[in-house]
This record gives structure tokens, sequence and C-alpha cells, in this order.
């Protein structure tokens, strides 16, 4: 393998290692507090109950805009995608970047480790 | 010109309201139309005091849903509560009283994405009677603009402020309830409500909401017709005028930082009433000009910590019968709410100018309107949350109030003190 190569696979993995660290060091007990301020007017985590927004209950791993008696925008159907940490950082970072023409009001959450702990809290509720 | 509104007329506008409503197998209310919890858009769980979603939905025309929900769109709420003055309040001598001050229903909900409202009708326990309250309905869309969005629309409307979307100008502003035996100051501003416009006008405004900061707003008012005041449950004498050409507006700009978040403005009415009719025992001649400036700060952090700050000034200069005065009412509160359950709200307030018939009880001798003191309030809101017992049906308040005069028209000292009301009071809504 050329060195060249090597520098970038290695550069990609360290990439991707702190990216994973960065979302796997939130603090959901933090998260739970972010989550409050940030999300809870229009989400719920119990499942089943849907506001403005649906229920993030169980959102890790569950494919975009499934959520049954959501009236989901057409934009989110056709979005196909399927949550993870990474998706879930990205939509909340900038959600009309990812999701043009979606329904969702909300600006963005500038803050990383904001975004760490409020994901670690969705995931916590497995 | 002069609009006439007949209650026929009012009667179909209700009702198809209501019936366009989806309905259902729940009753409504806003939080059961979101789905979301009081306190999403209330500070301290109960209304009215809105937070910057609060301000959002209302300004979107009452019509966001969590898009499933079905619901009747009827709600209701009553307010009862014991007061104690300095000084007797009615003419058998009485300072203790404990009384049922009112009870409202409401017709109150989205009609589709681009129309909703609420209308209230209230039975006052003191009088005795029935009437037309607040109403608001909306016409509304959003576009895109520049990158951002616009929300627009119209608000038709039974009260100048009602449509607001700040806590700061008068229908909306503390104390959100009072005691209904009590005496309170008499002058007021016309956009302050003293001039009896309220609930006695219809009135059209337009607005804008641009980028979820700008906030801008002009209408007109007309006074309904005599009759049809009296048909609206309002007394016959108090029908304050033909309300001639006049114009409402507002210009705001605020920020949502969600952690907190804060808005200034300016506001103002300008009009002229005419004498007329029959019924003239409360009216009133004469020009109106009002200006005013306000704003608010909320700390929302959490949620478990909330603290607001609520202030406005008004300048009013005003004619009449060849005399002119004006008035100047500054208004200052703030509160902290624990969980949005335990509320301390302090306020003080105070009214100067000109000895003016209009803003004085007895016209022909005019005193000062000078009025100045305090209220505090302890308040429990038990319910109100999203994992609250039967939400959002159980909504309870409970309050303590206190007002303090050092000045009350014109009169300090023991005068102005003897004014000086407790309010023990509980307010439901369901």
């Amino acid at each position: 393998m050329k060195p060249a190569l090597v520098h970038a696979v290695l550069m990609f993995a360290i990439a991707g290692v702190a990216s994973s660290t960065a979302l796997a060091a939130g603090d959901a007990a933090k998260g739970e507090k972010v989550f409050s301020g940030e999300c809870s007017d229009c989400h719920s985590v119990t499942a089943g109950k849907n506001k403005k927004g649906p229920s993030l209950n169980g959102v890790n791993g569950r494919k975009a805009a499934t959520v049954a008696a959501f009236a989901y925008s057409d934009a989110m159907k056709a979005s196909d995608i399927t949550w993870s940490p990474e998706k879930i950082d990205a939509y909340i970072t900038k959600p009309k970047k990812v999701v043009p023409g979606g329904k969702m009001k909300y600006d963005g959450l500038d803050d990383e480790k904001d975004r760490a702990d409020v994901i670690a809290y969705l995931l916590s509720l497995h | 010109m002069h609009t006439r509104f007949s209650i026929g007329r009012w009667l179909a506008a209700v009702t198809l309201f209501v019936a366009l409503a989806p309905t259902a197998h729940a009753l409504p209310s806003f939080a059961r139309q979101t789905g979301e919890a009081c306190t999403a858009c209330h500070i301290g769980g109960f209304g009215p005091q809105l937070t910057p979603h609060g301000q959002r939905f209302k300004i979107g025309g009452y019509t966001d849903w969590d898009g499933s929900s079905r619901w009747m769109p009827l709600s209701g709420q009553a307010i009862g509560g014991y007061t104690h003055t300095r000084k007797p309040y009615d003419e058998k001598g009485g300072n203790n009283g404990t009384r049922f001050n009112e009870g409202s229903i409401f017709a109150a909900g989205r009609v589709s994405d681009h129309v909703g409202g609420f209308v209230q009708a209230t039975y006052d326990g003191i009088a005795h009677d029935w009437a037309l309250d607040h109403t608001d309905l909306r016409l509304v869309d959003t576009r895109t603009v520049a990158g951002n969005d616009l929300v627009y629309g119209v608000s038709f409307n039974n009260n100048p402020t009602v449509q607001d979307p700040f806590n700061t100008l008068s229908v909306w502003g503390f104390p959100y309830t009072s005691s209904a035996l009590a005496g309170s100051p008499a002058a007021a501003s016309l956009i302050g409500g003293g001039r009896g416009l309220e609930h006695h006008v219809g009135g059209l405004s337009v607005y804008g909401f641009y980028n979820n900061s700008v906030y801008a707003e002009v209408g007109t008012y007309r006074t309904i017709a005599p009759r049809t005041q009296v048909a609206l449950g309002e007394g016959k004498d108090s029908d304050p005028g033909r309300l001639g050409d006049n114009a409402y507006w507002r210009l705001a700009y605020t920020q949502d930082l969600k952690k907190r978040a804060w808005s200034v403005g300016v506001f103002g009415m300008n009009g002229g009433l005419h004498l007329r009719g029959a019924f003239a025992a409360d009216q009133t001649a004469g020009n109106f000009h009002d200006i005013g400036v306000d704003g608010s700060y909320q700390y929302l952090g959490t949620r478990e910590h909330i603290a607001t700050l609520n202030t406005s000034y008004l300048h009013e200069t005003a004619s009449s019968l060849g005399s002119s005065g004006h008035l100047n009412e500054f208004k200052l509160n703030t509160s902290y709410f624990y969980r949005n359950t335990y509320g301390v709200t302090l306020g003080y307030f105070s009214t100067t100018g000109t000895a003016f018939g209009p803003y004085s009880a007895d016209p022909a001798n005019p005193n000062s309107p000078n009025s100045r003191g305090y209220i505090t309030e302890l308040n429990w809101t038990p319910f109100g949350k999203e994992d609250s017992w039967l939400a959002p049906w159980a909504n309870v308040r409970v309050g303590l109030q206190y007002i303090g005069y050092q000045k009350f028209d014109g009169e300090g000292g023991s005068t102005a003190r003897n004014n000086n009301t407790l309010f023990g009071y509980i307010w439901t809504a369901f």
C-alpha cells in the first residue's frame, strides 16, 4: 500500500473513531436536560405519544416516517433515512439541510457536546 | 363608516367554526390538539403567559396539531376566590367575600392548516349574566421569503391587544386574574381598556412574522351596533360610543434562543370616539393617541428554573369637549417558577397624568388619575406537565395575590391603602 493511501486510510479511520467517540461520550443525564430545553415542546419520549413531532422513543434504528398515526411531510417520507446516532447528529445539527422541505421548525443545535448528550439520552430509552 | 354586526351572524360564525373543526372522541383544548403539555406553551404550566413556543402557536393561527388526534374544539374554565380589602368594597360595608368570579366556555382549535382561533363566552359570577368574551379568529399561511419563513395572516378579534403574542400589553399582561369584588383605579388608556372598547368592537388586523424574529401588525376596529352589544351580553349602558377612523399597530423583534428568549417592541392606537344613540351612559367623546414601548425576557434553561421579566410604557395624549389631557402607564413584573409548579411574581405599576374628564370616575369633576402600587402573587400549579395526572384534562392553579396601593386615583396615604386587596383564588381549566 502506498504511503499516501495508508495515510488517507489512517486519517479516515481516526476521523471515524473520533466521531464515534464524540457520540459515544454523550452523557444521557445531561442529554435529558438538553432534550427538555430543546426538544420536549414538540417531541415526547413516551412510546406512542406524538405531539407536533413524532415520539422519539426507540428512534435509533428506526426507518424515518414510520411512527404510526403521525402525519409526516412528503420530504421526510421520501428521505429513505434509517436513524442512527450519526444520522440523528447530522439532522439535529441542520434539519433543513438533511431533509429539505421537512416540516420540523427547528434551526438546529450548534453545540456538539449537547448533541452528543441528547443522542446518548435517546439511545438510553431503549 | 360603521360596520354593523348581527347576533345571527355571530352565532352563524361560531356554529360554523365549531362545525368545521375536526370532531371526535375527546374534549378539546389546544393541548389536546397538539398533544403537547401545557408547559410547552405556558410559563408555569398554566395560561396565559406564553413561552416562545406558545407565541409561535398563536401567531400560526392556533393550527398546529399532532397530525392524528381528533377532538371536540370545546374547553372551559372557572375562577373563584376570597377577597379581603381594608375598606368596604360594597355599599353593605363588606370587606371580606368569597365569590365565584366567572366561568367560561371556549370554542377553540384549528379548523384547517390555515384557519383557527377561539371564541370565549363567560358567565359573570358577580353580575350573574353571560356575555361574549375574548375572540380571536385567524386565517394564516406560511411562505419562504429570501430563504426564511414568513408567517402571515389576518386576525378577526374583539379587543385590541387580545391578538398580541407577548404578555406585555393590556389584555394578557400581569395580573392574569384578580378580584371581581375589589375596586381598581379609574384611569386607563384607550389601548389599556380605559374607553371600554373590550368586547364592544370588532376588528381586523393583518400581521406577519418573519424569520421567527420580526413581528409586524396593523389593524382597525369598529364598534358593534349598540343593540347587538346588548344581544351579546354587554350592559345596556356600556356602549363606548362610535369609534371613528382608527388604527392599531404593532412592531416587535424577538429572539428565541431556546434556553432564553427576549423581545422588544413598539405599539400604538389612534382613535376618535363619538356619542351616539340612546345608550349614552358610558360613552366618551374625544380623540386618543397612544404610543408605547415594551420588552420581555425569559430564562427557560432546562425548564426546571424559569424566570421572566415583562415591561411596558405607554403615553397617551387625548382631547375631549374642548379640554386635553395625557396619561402615562408603566408596568414592570418579574416572575420565577420552579419546575413549572411553584411560582412567585412581583409587579409594579404606575399611572400618571392630568386631571381630565375621561380619566375620572366623575368626568364633570375630574381628579388626578395618578395611581401607583405593587402586586405580589404566589401560586401553585400541580398539573399541566406531560406526565401529570389526567393530563391535559386536569388543570388547576391556586394563588394568593396582594395588591398594595401607594396612590389611588390621585389619593395617597391611608386613603390609597384602603384599597389594598388580598385575593386568594382557585382557577381551573378543562
